[in-house]
């Protein structure tokens, strides 16, 4: 029941963080983008950013690449916090590595959705 | 352990999200072809608080960028009808206030060399298939038409502002100069350009030459990329739509006459396909790379006659996935919600954490209804 409960926990977690990173993440990717192209734009240069999509194939494989890294992670934290008895500086060392896989396993898993979603 | 973290950190590094943000600007300097991606102008709506640099393309990598100009259309600033689509709640949502716009509200294109105004005539809901809405409707004058998504948070229709120039205000209209969008992708869902065995109607004499190598060059409103122009006529501009279809990625399945254009956004109206007459004479080269070709005005000409036909190829999912995908969204987080509930005995403080996801999802929910409905 517990690892139910921790599963669901998990879930709704990831789901309502990527929700998050549809609404604002990518955002970040467009004012990054905008910001650099007028500046150079403005400046009469020819500008672009795009880049080449994925082949699905490839992004099937950065899944399952970005979810090791997150659990290679948080393994990583939790001997950390075992072996220093700290909790907090284990979720320290955990944390950014996290983040930046959590961020990119949502850039893979967006470029592998469909259209209109 | 360690070689783990060195191992996510290597990966992080190298994916594409982050690093897009940093990579180098791409100098092209001048040349014929106008890339998929490539800043055209800035677009800009007072009232709506948009100020955006819209970009050559509609595909999902293009809108990543901001506002993507619908190849096949001319530009903003020449003669007929030049159309628009942005992102309505993602990737920085910028035509999320599209739907507040009113009749006489200002859309002002800019390039480096030239102003154009745009006033609001009309505001329309169609379905995603209708791409009549951006066709030249009359080739004396210019207007715009931007599109997205709606009703937010759905692609079940597209939101329509049509626009028409301000003469006083702008500078004066170039004649329209058109570019073919290909993308070329391993992606299933990339744009695709096959060919159909559809009867046809068109013009006798049309041959339709598409080269990614194209002798035309062409002069754009942006002075960074001018070449020799050469004007098509009112009425090859009217024609205009009909070359959409001559873009994309010829596919193993081609075969027979009739070529179709899957507009790839989910911002844009969906596929269209063009029946051309003697497909024999039809010559499509694929592109290397994500590149646009230009069409001359003669080329223009011939496939004047050619017909349009709309083909519904949704690549969506169906509002009833949605459905249960929101449905889901809300049990986990009441199961969330229960969760925290037993954890820390303390409903209050559960439920406080849990309603968010859970307004959100149910939120999410109504949404996909009211599209349905």
């Amino acid at each position: 029941m517990e690892r139910i409960s921790r599963a669901l926990a998990v879930g709704s977690s990831l789901l309502l963080l990527f929700v998050a990173y549809r609404s604002w993440g990518t955002g970040l990717v467009t004012s990054g983008a905008q910001n650099a192209m007028r500046e150079a734009f403005l400046a009469g240069e020819d500008v672009n950013r795009s880049e080449p999509a994925q082949s699905t194939a490839a992004l099937r494989v950065l899944v399952i690449v970005w979810v090791a890294a997150i659990t290679v992670s948080v393994r990583f934290g939790s001997w950390i916090g075992h072996r220093y008895q700290s909790r907090l500086l284990g979720v320290s060392f955990a944390l950014a590595p996290v983040a930046i896989a959590l961020w990119n396993l949502f850039v893979t898993v967006e470029g592998l959705l469909p259209e209109g979603i | 352990m360690i070689a783990g973290l060195a191992l996510s950190i290597f990966f992080s590094l190298s994916a594409p999200g982050l690093v897009s943000a940093q990579k180098d600007l791409t100098n092209v300097g001048n040349r014929a072809e106008v890339e998929l991606g490539q800043a055209l102008g800035l677009i800009e709506i007072p009232d709506i608080s948009v100020d955006l640099v819209f970009v050559a393309g509609v595909g999902k990598q293009e809108l990543k960028l901001g506002p993507g100009h619908y190849p096949g259309t001319p530009l903003p600033g020449q003669f007929g009808n030049a159309a628009i689509a942005g992102h309505r709640t993602t990737y920085g949502a910028p035509f999320s206030d599209l739907d507040l716009l009113e009749a006489g509200d200002e859309i002002v294109v800019t390039y480096p060399s030239a102003t154009y105004v745009y006033l609001v005539t009309s505001t329309s809901i169609v379905t995603p298939d209708d791409v009549s809405v951006i066709a030249t409707k009359d080739s004396s004058k210019g207007s715009l038409t931007l599109t997205t998504c709606h009703p937010k948070g759905s692609a079940a229709q597209r939101l329509i502002i049509s626009a028409e120039l301000d003469p006083e205000q702008s500078s004066p209209l170039g004649p329209a100069t058109y570019y073919n969008g290909s993308s070329v992708s391993n992606d299933s869902t990339a744009p695709v350009l096959q060919a159909t065995p559809a009867a046809s109607s068109a013009s006798s004499s049309s041959s339709t030459q598409v080269s990614t190598t194209s002798s035309t060059q062409v002069s754009t409103p942006n002075g960074s990329t001018t070449q020799s122009a050469q004007s098509p006529t009112p009425a090859a501009q009217e024609t205009r739509p009909n070359n959409q279809v001559v873009s994309g990625v010829s596919t193993p399945s081609s075969a027979g006459s009739g070529v179709q254009l899957f507009v790839h956004s989910d911002e844009a109206p969906r596929a269209e396909s063009v029946e051309i007459a003697q497909p024999e004479q039809t010559s499509v080269e694929s592109s290397p790379s994500s590149s646009v070709s230009v069409v001359s005005s003669t080329e223009t000409d011939e496939v004047a006659d050619a017909p349009i036909s709309v083909v519904s190829l949704d690549a969506s999912l169906p509002s009833g996935v949605f459905g249960v995908m929101w449905l889901l969204a809300i049990g986990l987080s009441v199961s969330f919600g229960v969760m925290l509930q037993q954890r820390f005995t303390r409903p209050v403080l559960a439920w406080a954490f849990a309603a968010l996801p859970i307004m959100y999802a149910v939120r999410g929910f109504t949404q996909v209804v009211e599209a349905t409905l």
